[in-house]
């Protein structure tokens, strides 16, 4: 065993838009597969009220037959309701399964305000990315995290499937083998299967099956593995940060696009083996 | 006149010899010693009429021509329609199953189907496997590579269509400095400065027409990305179509591959093939169906009792009537149902509902047959008490007569008593012969009383209470008797143990010459001998045997005769067995306890004295006496009228009560009692009390056949025996009931020691001879009765009566000199 990846804290943050319960519920699974206390941030978004406050601001719905103004007060309500709501479910999930937790609300920019809140071993959580525009927002943003935290959750925006796999993108090397096992170790918490996707011919193919094991498929391509996320419906992914398919813009796009799923990538060197 | 050949001739008639009061059997001429040598006889003597009727009526073919058959109960009537239907059913081709199935244009109408017999259970087994089938084949169908590959191609070309829009007016956007940005309340377009939306003192700050630029840009942004929303539903419901068409191609795949063999094999069937076409098009419609129910199966406890989903319950077959299908040729026959409990559910069928979310639900699963739809193309027989006495079973039953087809409702419904979701099932074609089993009063009332009745009942079978008692008939009761010990497993009967019986047959019908059909009570009898020969350890039952089941039979249901017959002895009844008494008389009456009858004497008394011609029947006034027992009074009021008073009016007024009798009073048995008892007190001539009388009397004076005439001369001899026989007692009988006599054994030995008789009296001068020893007279050369005459003398009372009340007319005393005493 070469190690196994730890963190201290699961920092959460979340606006008026961008916050789930299934982000939530990851946010705290992960804290307490981790052993790890439980930080929330609701960020009222400072864009969101300048622009409101400009003369000419509308808002328009899907579907809509037109556009509205946005109005501050509207805002500031709705701000009010969701960090309201999002502290609630952080102390239900929080008490339920005996974590340390705590909220705080602020205004500015989600990312802004999480970079400035993270420490050395948080894994951030980046809530309400998925899809189309909002999946280069979340490559973006996960490039403005301080290299001292662990690893970055990205959440999708939408619920989930609750019996969906953990899903592990295995590069290889002693790395994808600490991912793999980060991932059985979320699998086993929850009571879920594990697939794990090999990506290259870096010998990730060749590992014995992990517990929880299910599945292992080769992914010779990036295309091979958005395919793959495409049709496994995963519970949540993990991945390294530091390998290839994260380290490019375009790819991580890609498989962020692809999987519906919150997505945990974990940076760098794991900590040193516990002595127990 | 009719009258004068009545006249006695040559005095009153001698007692009966011993032997006319008994026919007994004569073990001997059985010539047999057990009913063990004996071949059984069917359990059906002398009911030829009824079988004849039954047969016609099971054989006939038209609509209406159901069968009633009714008759005392014991008389075998079940038995022998249970063997006559069954019978030719299973000679009869077994009819159509038939099922419900959905209906999957009208739900609430599930649709039957009439299948050949056998059929129905194959094709629900098939439907079932087909279901199974596609339970496991359409969830791999919709995992497969193919199906996921292009629903992903589906969705990725929907998503890439949405983000394309989406970066093109991105772009643009950031090109122009603005941001596209998410806000509760839907998308916004913002004016930006350094990746930051610009602040509005910042913007204010702007010069005029640089902002008025930025609101114009944002305004043309603005207007594209309102057409972009606008186009994502259509987009999106774009995308669900394909997937819908996607999906109906993948299901026809499915489903058109499981339902081949379906088809194949019941395509002989124009209803099934139409049904399975429909089952064909719903499935490929509700293929999503089946991927929930296969999540939803998957969620469900392993080792739950029925894991199918509740869902799947649409493309169930409910099998109503399952018939064995012929083999080899042979037919498996028509049904014969006998229905105990003919409720109306259980004879139209129900809806049963099961409760879901606190509410009551149904479908056509839970449609039960009734005893129609099982007896659909064969015979239904009923009980019709218990037909009438169901709520709403005997309308259920004639409206599915009359419309030929079985209607499931319920009287719940009916009523609207309960307001939840039901059904109305097809109709099932209805082609069944009813037999309604009844007393006959329950006959004759639905056919005066229900106008529907005669429609549906056509043919009447009228089962006989009781055969001639000849040789022949005798000989074949013995075989029914060895027949029922048989099939009873009772012990052989000695022969002098079937004469017994056979002569308590002829006592149960009343008749010497007659002898009971009802087999019931007889098999009872048969059972209740073998115990007592079985409780003495004989291997055979024997006559004692048989008088003991008769005897304890006896005992266990006369209490009530005990304590009526210590009443008399112990004098708080008044009943004179010795001495003469004027206007009095002993009568005799039957009191019926469940299926035991007894007899009682009965002091009647009459009191006479001038009046206008009214005869008053105190149990008439005090509401006692029934109407017949009044019509008896009547005829004998006119009988003194017309034999006495002919050329003045019979100004007489009489009272005639039943002494001590506080209960009600009906029949015209005592109506000669009566008379006598009048004519006594009118001429003034004591009655013997040695005597007991029966019988009704008409206007001629004749004395007329009574009923329970053995009953009534035991009651009175007992009353006798209790205080000793003298040897002068004795009863008057009509002459008719002579033949009915079928007296106890100790009453005949009596008779035959000269120490009790049995008068049979044929007219009322008979009957009054030998009650008072007077002659009754005739009427001489002058029109007049002989003076000393038990005639002679009421014609003068009632002479006297006559002149007395013209004087008090002469006198101006009052019309109606009676009035006052009348109302003392």
């Amino acid at each position: 065993m070469s190690g196994r990846f730890t963190y201290r804290r699961v920092i959460i943050g979340q606006g008026a838009i961008t916050g789930s319960g299934h982000t939530v519920e990851i946010a705290v699974r992960l804290a307490a597969i981790g052993s790890a206390s439980l930080k929330g941030l609701f960020v009222e978004e400072a864009g969101l009220l300048d622009l409101a406050d400009l003369p000419f601001s509308t808002a328009i719905k899907r579907g809509s037959a037109g556009p509205r103004n946005l109005s501050r007060t509207e805002l500031e309500q709705a701000f009010l309701l969701s960090a309201r709501r999002l502290r609630q479910e952080l102390a239900e999930r929080a008490r339920r399964l005996r974590i340390a937790w705590d909220f705080a609300a602020l205004r500015g920019d989600i990312v802004s305000a999480l970079t400035s809140e993270c420490r050395s071993g948080d894994v951030v959580v980046l809530a309400g990315f998925s899809g189309g525009v909002t999946a280069a927002d979340a490559v973006a943003a996960l490039r403005r995290i301080p290299p001292e935290a662990a690893g970055v959750l990205i959440a999708a925006g939408q619920d989930q499937r609750k019996d969906g796999p953990v899903v592990v993108i295995d590069e290889g090397g002693d790395s994808g083998q600490r991912i793999v096992e980060l991932g059985e170790e979320i699998a086993r918490g929850l009571d879920l299967s594990l697939i794990v996707i090999a990506h290259g011919r870096r010998g990730a193919g060749d590992r014995p099956p992990a517990g929880q094991e299910i599945l292992r498929l080769e992914a010779g391509s990036v295309g091979e593995v958005v395919r793959a996320l495409t049709r496994l419906h995963p519970w949540c992914v993990v991945a390294g940060m530091a390998g290839p398919l994260f380290d490019d813009d375009q790819t991580a796009r890609a498989i962020l696009s692809a999987s519906a799923a919150p997505v945990l990538l974990m940076r760098g060197e794991p900590a040193a083996p516990q002595p127990s | 006149m009719a009258s004068e050949t009545l006249q006695p001739a040559g005095g009153p008639p001698p007692p009966l010899p011993a032997e006319r009061l008994c026919c007994r059997c004569d073990p001997t001429s059985l010539g047999f010693a057990t009913t063990a040598e004996l071949a059984a006889a069917p359990q059906l003597i002398g009911q030829q009429r009824a079988l004849s009727a039954l047969e016609f009526g099971a054989s006939i073919r038209q609509p209406g021509f159901n069968v009633f058959a009714h008759g005392a109960r014991g008389t075998g009537k079940h038995t022998a329609i249970a063997e006559r239907l069954q019978a030719r059913a299973a000679a009869e081709p077994a009819p159509l199953d038939w099922l419900y199935v959905n209906n999957f244009a009208e739900n609430h109408r599930p649709r039957a189907i009439g299948l050949p017999p056998g059929e129905a259970s194959r094709f629900a087994k098939a439907m079932e496997e087909l279901v199974d089938d596609l339970r496991a084949a359409i969830p791999a169908l919709f995992e497969a590579e193919e199906y996921q590959n292009r629903r992903g191609a589906i969705d990725e070309e929907a998503k890439n269509s949405q983000e394309q829009a989406f970066e093109a007016l991105q772009e643009r956007a950031q090109a122009q400095s603005v941001a596209i940005l998410r806000t509760p309340m839907g998308f916004a377009l913002a004016p930006q400065r350094g990746g930051q939306v610009i602040k509005p003192e910042v913007f204010n700050a702007l010069p005029e027409a640089e902002r008025r630029e930025i609101e114009r840009s944002i305004q043309e942004l603005q207007k594209e990305l309102e057409h972009i929303l606008q186009q994502l539903p259509a987009l999106e419901k774009t995308r669900r179509q394909k997937i819908r068409e996607l999906t109906a191609e993948m299901a026809e795949l499915a489903v058109a591959a499981a339902m081949g063999e379906i088809k194949r094999q019941f395509a002989g069937s124009a209803e099934l093939t139409a049904y399975l076409e429909e089952v064909h098009k719903d499935l490929v419609a509700h293929v999503d169906m089946f991927l929930e129910a296969a999540q939803a199966e998957a969620q469900m406890a392993v080792g739950s009792p029925d894991r199918r989903d509740a869902r799947l319950r649409r493309y169930g077959v409910n099998v109503v009537v399952a018939n064995e299908a012929a083999g080899d040729g042979a037919t498996a026959g028509a049904p014969v149902v006998f229905e105990p409990h003919p409720t109306m559910a259980n004879l139209v069928g129900r809806i049963e509902h099961i409760a879901q979310m606190g509410a009551l639900v149904t479908d056509f699963m839970l449609i039960k047959p009734g005893a129609l739809h099982r007896a659909n193309g064969g015979y239904l027989v009923l009980d019709a008490v218990r037909v009438l006495t169901e709520p709403f079973a005997w309308d259920a039953l004639k409206r599915c007569l009359a419309n030929g087809a079985i209607t499931i409702g319920s009287p719940a419904e009916q009523l609207s008593l309960v307001s939840t979701i039901s059904l109305q099932p097809d109709p099932v074609p209805l082609s069944v012969k009813v037999v309604l089993i009844g007393d006959p009063i329950i006959y004759y009332l639905l056919v005066n009383l229900d106008p529907d009745f005669a429609r549906l009942f056509k043919v009447e079978a009228d089962f006989d209470d009781r055969a001639d008692r000849d040789e022949a008939t005798v000989a074949l009761y013995a075989r029914l008797i060895a027949g029922i010990a048989a099939t009873r497993r009772l012990r052989p009967l000695a022969a002098g143990a079937v004469a017994r019986v056979i002569d308590e047959l002829s006592r149960w019908s009343e008749d010497a010459e007659k002898l009971s059909l009802r087999v019931g009570p007889l098999t009872d009898l048969l059972c209740e001998a073998d115990f007592w020969a079985g409780d003495a350890g004989a291997e055979v039952v024997a006559a004692e045997h048989v008088d003991k089941a008769i005897a304890q039979s006896i005992y266990r249901a006369d209490r009530l005769r005990a304590r009526s017959q210590e009443m008399i002895a112990r004098g708080t009844v008044l009943i004179d067995t010795e001495g003469a008494v004027v206007g009095q008389v002993n009568g005799l009456s039957v009191l019926s306890l469940g299926s035991f009858s007894f007899g009682r004497p009965t002091r009647i008394t009459a009191r006479v004295r001038m009046g206008s011609g009214k005869v008053v029947d105190i149990e008439r006034e005090v509401e006692l006496g029934g109407p017949i027992h009044s019509k008896g009074v009547l005829i004998l009021s006119s009988f003194l009228a017309s034999r006495y008073a002919l050329d003045a009016p019979i100004s007489l007024w009489a009272s005639l009560v039943f002494e001590q009798s506080y209960g009600g009073v009906d029949g015209d048995s005592a109506s000669s009692a009566e008379l006598y008892a009048l004519l006594s007190a009118l001429g003034e001539v004591a009655i013997r009390q040695h005597f007991a009388v029966t019988g009704s009397v008409n206007q001629l004076g004749q004395v007329q056949a009574i009923g329970g005439v053995n009953e009534k001369i035991e009651g009175f001899f007992d009353t006798c025996l209790q205080r000793g026989l003298t040897g002068d007692q004795g009863v008057l009988i009509p002459a008719a009931n002579v033949k009915n006599l079928m007296l106890r054994h100790d009453v005949v030995a009596a008779a035959r020691a000269g120490r009790f008789h049995i008068h049979p009296v044929g007219t009322v001068d008979q009957g009054i001879e030998l009650l008072t020893g007077v002659a009754a007279g005739e009427r001489g050369t002058d029109g007049r009765f002989a003076g000393g005459t038990v005639n002679g003398r009421v014609e003068a009372k009632l002479n006297a009566f006559a002149a007395t009340r013209r004087r008090f007319g002469v006198a101006g005393q009052g019309e109606e000199p009676e009035a006052a005493g009348e109302g003392a």
